[in-house]
């Protein structure tokens, strides 16, 4: 057939489709006149469309998809490094995944082998090298392990732990899930998260095909060695190309999709988050976003987001709610509903702020179903809940359900004391049977250098001394103590000394069963007694069966010093510092002091003591850092010289890198360094509830409250009784103002410490935030002029300016300045200028204005002195402003304000920084610009710091009585207290 | 994929769509390995249970490479012309290697209309398909295009109107006759392919 002949015969078709069916033939006998070759034709298409159905009507790939995939099972029987093929398991976005084995050991294994197409890009490859490396270092029950990474020629791949059972897609088939089995898999899927997050690594890509369900109840997240390294990344791009992509400087943790191959395109679109969906930045609450996907199709059964092109599902995810879950659930609780909206809000803002927090609600959400299919199990219980239909009985039982959800800290802690790790272990303070009461030191310093030497062992877990140390050595109640640390076992000790004998005894106890498991008696010269230490860490590892890596062997071996009298003066600063921090959680710099001249005694006698170079920088750090008005530059110098000289001896010992760390901390305030460097020491000393601490208020000062909470909770765990540290994060709590929850830590706290007069003034603190004077006032009334604490003093001070009894506070105020013996001149000008405004607000404005010109002078001098830290300077210049409006110096008063921002900004310190800001809106109330004021507590108000301005203290504080007329401020006082 | 790489797609497409046809053979290598690598994830979720929506891979491979090479949304229908030319190589590829052995040469006339097709077979009847279509091209190249991108493509009758510059109606004309020609060519009915 010609192509015009063709052309005529498809003509006369469309023609005749568009006749009535029965019309159709004679119509084409009429087109076709006489050429029977047309009709033939035409009649044999018009049959064909007839008979011809869904011919061809669904696309190819979805009618034969097996026809697009290569040849996998070509591989099967061949050998890929060490591995053999077995069989493919599956494919996924990067490369078939095949079971293998390890010839080697003899284990089986999933060996992902990565796509040519992907590694033809030598970029690409060493990219995803990398990130398959950082995923490897997530050590997490709820992440599979990654055991090797490896090439054969050409072939790269990914070899990891082989999971058994299916993946949570091949479960959804079957049907949605029950809601405490979701919600459980969900628990554990953000578990994974939290670690991966905290170690900086977003998978990027969750969905129900990268989650394992092992038959065990164990859930696993999988292919977190294709999820990007946001850090690694990030510098990727910006070396790449950083103008087309847009990167800012803030995007360290964030970063657009558009810029790499992998991010969306595996990224199934249902599970992609807004942002994803606009090629926007994806940043940790990308996952949580997906996560909120996955939970709720496992409730429901099917996506939140639907449609029939990826594009519409876009859409749908920009732009549409999803149905809430009652609609396919009829019995889903509202609290998670609650979570599930919380984690598909649009604006990322407004998602969960961190997994962490997912988690916790995803918790508590555990717990309540648990308390419900407890009241409702009709067995055993059947008789008991006819029993409580009775209403007074019934509220019993309600008021039972509310406490259990309302103690989440006690519930939690006893939780997990109850069946404590069996490798896990107290030191409690060693007895000291010397006649020289002087010797108690060597008691202190032993024990803490034992726990130093377990605390690089990782298969232990050992509570930390902080926590230990406010039990008595040789206690009877071994049992309970144990539950109070969530141990499973307990070592007691006591040293003798006698001349340079030393007699150090040792007996480890499983307190559960109070069965000794081990103990020894070393009679030693002084000389020896690193070796007993030593000695003594591995008879624990032993007797616990803790498996030693050949470096921790090789730490707990090293002899710090050859010269006895050097080890003898280092014990001594040990002691002295372990005491230093000890007292009711605020530390002793004059006990940090001595401890530092000790470490300084050490290094004289031998030059090459590393260790105790590395404690005198740490210590000077401190004294720098926390001396506040006292510090100097001496301070600033020593701890420099020391961490020098500890570097050139041993650079890469934990001690030195944990001094570095303080030094980068304390001295520079470089959070970025300190923290890289904390991160490092982490893997070296896996058990020490020290490193989180840091970590944890390194991201305090960067104004990472909720990562800084994490490391806390984390430190905590070795560390549960630790009375600093509980302090930090009741501090931190309020910082955030969660009041609640730093109440029940001021509590947790009362029971170690009962009576603790800084506990109680902190507790009182928050009741002020929160506006309840009275209940404040309850905790403040032994508190006077003899308090020795500060801050206590200034709380009570505080309640009295808020209770607007000035007669009282200024009584107190003169009484403490009169007599109280302060340690140096500057602490009373703080006083002096406390007093010059209360006399102010009691109407006293010629008392007011003498008061402050008392303190100017000297104020001013210690203002300007260059020698002093930015911070305290930061300080005397707050102080000092207020003394100038006090005696209406208006321009010297705003000017030094501002300069005390200057000096220590937010930027530099989100905790401290932002009280100047605030000092600078009392100066502007004082001296009557009262819309800056009030713009400047604006933005306060909604400022973590801890300064902690609250609506309740806008409107019961008279600093600012000035700002009331205005309808802003009362705005202000009117917005919802947290 | 490098920044040069993203931009020499851009510009391949861009002269593809000035009707520089040297440019797609050029695309072909470029993204064929996009396009394959997204084909095994689209078989892994079949594999787990889920059904492919038509265009669905079409349009994630679009996504994926216009994020990259920062195309404009109007040069999608003619991305997805190449890439249904690119499904249709990759599976009929496929479907040679696999009936390799149970075919002989030349054509094979099939049975079309069974429930549950077994992979072989769906095998066979893409390569017969395929050298029907071969067969249709030879004498009307535009009605050919339309089924490969409606069938390889999962393209709507407006997406190849826009890439063909002809009407709708056209295609749908164009696509209910190439569609009861194949039919018929495959069904073994009398045709007079020239």
């Amino acid at each position: 057939m010609r192509p015009e002949e063709w052309h005529r015969c498809v003509e006369i078709f469309s023609a005749a489709l568009e006749q009535q069916p029965e019309e159709r033939a004679a119509f084409v006998d009429h087109a076709c006149a006489d050429d029977k070759s047309l009709r033939d034709e035409v009649t044999m298409l018009l049959r064909s469309h007839e008979q011809s159905g869904d011919f061809i009507s669904e696309p190819a790939f979805a009618a034969a998809p097996e026809l697009l995939g290569d040849d996998r099972e070509a591989l099967i029987g061949t050998h890929i490094g060490p591995y053999r093929v077995e069989s493919v398991l599956g494919s996924g976005g990067m490369g078939v995944v095949y079971l293998a084995r390890d010839e080697r050991l003899g284990r089986k294994v999933g060996l992902k082998l990565l796509p040519q197409s992907l590694i033809a890009d030598m970029t690409h490859l060493s990219r995803l090298e990398r990130e398959a490396r950082t995923a490897s270092a997530l050590n997490h029950p709820n992440i599979v392990t990654i055991h090797d990474i490896g090439s054969d020629h050409a072939t790269h791949y990914i070899a990891s732990e082989l999971i058994e059972g299916e993946t949570l897609r091949e479960r959804l088939v079957r049907g949605p899930i029950q809601l405490s089995e979701a919600v459980d898999i969900a628990i554990q899927v953000t578990s994974a998260l939290v670690a991966a997050h905290d170690a900086g690594v977003v998978h990027r890509d969750i969905k129900p095909e990268n989650i394992m369900l092992r038959p065990d109840g164990y859930v696993k997240v999988l292919d977190f060695g294709i999820a990007k390294v946001a850090e690694s990344a990030f510098a990727d791009a910006a070396f790449a190309a950083p103008k087309a992509f847009g990167v800012t400087a803030d995007g360290l943790e964030s970063m657009t999709v558009a810029e790499t191959n992998l991010g969306s395109i595996l990224g199934t679109v249902r599970y992609m988050s807004p942002e994803q969906a606009r090629g926007g930045r994806v940043d940790k609450t990308t996952d949580i976003w997906s996560l909120g996907v996955v939970l709720y199709e496992m409730v429901t059964g099917h996506a939140p987001f639907t449609g029939d092109t990826p594009r519409e599902v876009m859409s749908s995810i920009l732009e549409k709610e999803p149905p809430p879950l009652t609609c396919s659930v009829a019995h889903a609780p509202a609290e998670l509903q609650q979570i599930v909206s919380k984690t598909l809000r649009k604006d990322r803002a407004q998602r969960y702020r961190s997994a962490r927090e997912l988690l916790e609600a995803l918790k508590g959400l555990r717990h309540k179903l648990e308390v419900e299919a407890e009241l409702e199990r009709p067995t055993a219980a059947k008789s008991w809940l006819h029993w409580t239909r009775a209403p007074a009985a019934l509220v019993l039982v309600l008021l039972a359900a509310a406490l259990a959800l309302a103690l989440p800290f006690y519930w939690h802690r006893n939780l997990t004391t109850t069946s404590p790790p069996e490798k896990s272990i107290a030191v409690l303070p060693f007895e000291n049977l010397s006649r020289d009461p002087d010797n108690a030191y060597l008691a202190d310093g032993i024990q803490e250098e034992i726990l130093t030497r377990l605390a690089s062992i990782a298969d232990l877990k050992v509570i930390s001394r902080t926590s230990t140390q406010h039990y008595q050595s040789k206690p009877r109640n071994l049992a309970q103590i144990a539950k109070q640390l969530g141990v499973s076992n307990i070592l007691e000790g006591s040293v003798q000394k006698a001349a340079d004998q030393v007699r150090v005894n040792v007996q480890l106890v499983n307190a559960e069963t109070d069965f000794h498991l081990w103990a020894d008696t070393y009679d030693r010269k002084l000389t020896d007694i690193f070796d007993v230490e030593s000695e003594i860490a591995k008879g624990i590892a032993e007797s616990l069966q803790a498996k030693l890596t050949g470096r921790e062997e090789q730490v707990l071996a090293v002899k710090p010093t050859n010269n006895p009298e050097a080890y003898n003066a280092y014990l001594r600063g040990l002691a002295f510092e372990g005491r230093s921090s000890s007292s009711y959680g605020s530390y002793s710099p004059d006990l940090l002091g001595q401890a530092a001249g000790f470490f300084e005694q050490a290094v004289q006698l031998d030059p090459s003591f590393a260790l105790a170079w590395a404690r005198l920088s740490h210590a000077n750090a401190h004294l720098y850092f926390s001396g506040g008005l006292q510090s100097t530059s001496a301070q600033r110098d020593t701890a420099k010289r020391a961490l020098d000289n500890a570097q050139k001896l041993e650079p890469n010992s934990p001690e030195t890198l944990l001094a570095l760390g303080y030094y980068q901390y304390y001295v520079l305030g470089d959070y970025g360094l300190a923290k890289s460097t904390f991160w490092h020491v982490r893997k070296m000393l896996p058990s020490s509830s020290e490193v989180p601490y840091a970590l944890g208020r390194v991201a305090r000062r960067e104004g990472k409250w909720d990562e800084s909470v994490a490391y806390f909770e984390q430190a905590l765990t070795v560390a549960p009784r630790y009375v600093e540290l509980l302090m930090e994060l009741a501090e931190t709590y309020g910082i955030v103002r969660q009041f609640p929850a730093a109440l029940k830590l001021y509590d947790r706290l009362l029971d170690i410490t009962p009576n603790d007069l800084v506990v109680i003034a902190e507790k009182a603190s928050i009741y002020q935030a929160q506006g309840n004077l009275q209940e404040a006032a309850t905790f403040l009334s032994e508190i006077d002029e003899q308090t020795p604490d500060e801050l206590t003093f200034g709380t009570k001070i505080s309640q009295l300016r808020l209770e607007r009894n000035y007669g009282e506070a200024v009584r107190l105020l003169q009484a403490r300045l009169a007599q109280f013996h302060f340690d140096s001149q500057d602490e009373k000008e703080v006083y002096q200028v406390t007093l010059a405004l209360t006399q102010r607000l009691a109407g006293d404005t010629a008392g007011a204005e003498a008061t402050a010109e008392q303190s100017r002078d000297i104020l001013e001098r210690l203002y300007t002195d260059e020698s002093r830290s930015p911070k305290a300077r930061a300080h005397y210049a707050a102080d000092l402003s207020q003394a100038y409006a006090a005696m209406g110096e208006k321009d010297l008063a705003l000017k030094t304000a501002a300069h005390a921002i200057m000096l220590w900004p937010r930027a530099k310190d989100s905790k401290v920084g932002p009280m100047f800001e605030e000092n600078l809106a009392l100066i502007q109330t004082m001296l009557g610009e009262n819309s800056r004021a009030i713009s400047t507590l604006t933005q306060l108000l909604r400022t973590p710091y801890s300064g902690r301005i609250t609506p309740a203290l806008l409107r019961l504080d008279p600093i600012w009585d000035p700002l009331r007329a205005d309808p802003a401020f009362q705005k202000l006082c009117e917005e919802k207290q947290p | 994929m490098s920044v040069s790489h993203q931009q020499q797609i851009t510009q391949l497409l861009c002269d593809w769509r000035d009707g520089d046809e040297r440019a797609l053979e050029k695309l072909i290598p470029l993204i064929q390995p996009e396009l394959r690598r997204l084909a095994h994830a689209y078989m892994s979720r079949e594999r787990a249970g889920h059904t492919l929506q038509t265009t669905a891979l079409l349009d994630d491979a679009y996504v994926q490479l216009a994020g990259q090479t920062g195309l404009p949304w109007q040069n999608r229908a003619h991305f997805f012309a190449i890439a249904a030319q690119l499904m249709r190589r990759i599976m009929v590829h496929h479907a040679r290697k696999r009936g390799a052995q149970k075919r002989g040469g030349g054509a094979v006339m099939v049975e079309l209309d069974e429930a549950a097709v077994p992979s072989e077979k769906r095998s066979a009847d893409l390569v017969a398909l395929d050298e029907a279509l071969e067969e249709l091209a030879a004498f009307d190249r535009r009605k050919a295009q339309v089924v490969e991108m409606r069938y390889f493509g999962g393209l709507t009758m407006e997406e190849i109107a826009e890439v063909l510059k002809v009407h709708v109606n056209t295609v749908l004309r164009d696509w209910t006759a190439a569609r009861a020609w194949l039919f018929a060519r495959l069904t073994g009915q009398q045709t007079h392919a020239t």
